[in-house]
């Protein structure tokens, strides 16, 4: 049994933040729920293991408990907001070539400008490119993730990156 | 691609903004986050911080962030739960969130004298019946059915969700066998708040929780005290968490299931089951008797007289029909 009273706390969080964030982030409809939850968890963790000096066996499973006792919390105060799509976009067209030239466009914007545009995007879509990037899941596995079709995903993602592309050369322009 | 997946993890679960959100609402005396720094940097960055703490802290601190998650026991386990038996010896189990016992309390002298060591490791529905079976071999409770006896199972959840601990904790009482006709048992949920005072007061949850509902001027009752009053008693049953029909049926279907398997006719208790308006827990109460063939209170009769030449429940072809009318008799 280990006793992290000693250890540094900023170690225990980046060695955990990601499986624990992967995991709160597709139980709840909003990103900005997800980053509530993950902080509140951290910081009780925190109080308890600083305040309390207690060993924890696992501090991963540990926190994943703690996480799923706030999300009961979060499901009792919240109506559970099912992931809900505005149209059907089963139809993949031509959409990945185009997305190619979308990409090159994206990155010749500064980081923290493209970031603002991803702010703008649908929630559905905010959290497709999260699944995609942040968590580095395929298509298949954010189809699982959101419960919606595989087609869906993909064709949300490249028309995000579309409408990325037109935020980021419209907001240049003017 | 680089900057779009640079942008995503600032937009997404930005673990570095996090970690300084968290830094700033946590505590601040400090694990090592600061251990790097110089002391005077330490002092002077923790005077900082505890000044803005002091100051912000109703404005930027989510109210959440003051909710403790768990409960450190006196045997520094974390657990989720608690649940207090009053019997007349007063226990706590604490129990993890798969509700599994994690530590014992024993709070009056009475209660030293069981083996309370021994409900750790089970879960909690098992724990509690465990415990009841304890103090019935203790003499705590009477089992020659002279006297009523009364148990208050009383819970709160540290943070969680305490609705499927008290769902279990019903079952387990219906279900359990040392809880016959002569034992009345009361779940009753309490919250961190009510556990709290009960801790100041040195009293038992459960009867913390039940001296709440009367005026009792200051005097704290026993749980035979309090039930002597059939007023009180009238509080309590309406204050006590009650079972619903699907889960009486449920515990019902069990328990013939396991008469079923001991080569128990269980026919009988299948068509009370089945009938309109049957009362599910004197059924309960008859599949427990059933268990004991020495017990000669065992009613598995059917009151209606078109199902009197059914078969009835039984452990030998022998003596059901002998059986039976001592039955109609007692009844």
């Amino acid at each position: 049994m280990n006793r992290y009273k000693e250890q540094d706390f900023e170690t225990i969080y980046h060695a955990t933040f990601k499986a624990l964030s992967k995991h709160v982030y597709f139980k709840v409809a909003q990103t900005s729920d997800a980053e509530d939850i993950v902080q509140n968890v951290y910081t009780n963790f925190y109080h308890y293991v600083h305040k309390k000096g207690k060993p924890i066996d696992n501090v991963q499973a540990y926190l994943i408990q703690m996480a799923n006792n706030e999300l009961k919390t979060y499901y009792q105060n919240k109506t559970n907001e099912p992931i809900t799509l505005d149209d059907d976009l089963d139809i993949l067209e031509n959409i990945p070539d185009e997305s190619d030239l979308a990409m090159d466009i994206i990155e010749k914007f500064e980081i923290e400008a493209i970031a603002e545009a991803i702010k703008k995007l649908p929630l559905i879509d905010q959290k497709i490119m999260g699944a995609r990037f942040r968590f580095e899941l395929t298509f298949r596995e954010i189809s699982v993730q959101l419960d919606i079709p595989e087609n869906t995903v993909k064709t949300r993602y490249y028309r995000a990156l579309g409408q990325l592309k037109s935020v980021l050369v419209g907001t240049s322009e003017t | 691609m680089e900057k779009l997946k640079r942008a995503v993890e600032l937009t997404v679960m930005n673990e570095d903004a996090m970690l300084e959100k968290i830094m700033q609402s946590a505590p601040k005396t400090q694990l090592g986050h600061l251990s790097s720094k110089p002391v005077w940097l330490k002092v002077g960055l923790a005077f900082s911080l505890v000044l803005f703490l002091v100051l912000a802290r109703d404005i930027f601190l989510p109210k959440e962030n003051s909710v403790t998650i768990g409960h450190v026991t006196a045997n520094d386990k974390l657990a989720y739960a608690m649940v207090g038996i009053d019997i007349n010896p007063s226990f706590e189990l604490y129990i993890d969130m798969e509700d599994i016992v994690i530590d014992v309390r024993a709070l009056n002298t009475d209660a030293e004298t069981l083996n309370l060591n021994a409900l750790i490791g089970l879960p909690v529905n098992q724990a509690v019946g465990n415990v009841i079976e304890m103090a019935k071999s203790a003499g705590f409770l009477d089992v020659t059915g002279a006297k009523l006896d009364t148990i208050i199972i009383s819970t709160v959840s540290f943070g969680a969700d305490g609705s499927r601990l008290i769902s279990e904790l019903k079952l387990a009482l219906l279900s359990s066998r040392a809880i016959d006709r002569t034992v009345r048992t009361y779940v009753i949920e309490g919250d961190e708040d009510d556990f709290e005072a009960s801790e100041e007061k040195n009293l038992p949850l459960g009867l913390y929780l039940i001296n709440g509902m009367i005026r009792n001027d200051g005097v704290t009752m026993s749980v035979a005290e309090f039930v002597s009053d059939t007023g009180n008693l009238e509080i309590l049953e309406e204050m006590a968490e009650h079972a619903t029909d699907s889960e009486m049926i449920s515990v019902i279907r069990a328990l013939i299931d396991e008469l079923k398997k001991s080569g128990f006719d269980v026919s009988g208790f299948e068509t009370r089951l089945n009938r309109q308006g049957e009362d599910l827990e004197e059924l309960i109460e008859d599949l427990k008797d059933a268990f004991d063939p020495e017990d000669d209170e065992v009613d598995n009769s059917i009151d209606d007289d078109s199902d009197s030449g059914s078969t009835e429940g039984s452990w030998s072809e022998s003596d059901e029909t002998e059986d039976h009318e001592d039955e109609e008799e007692d009844d």
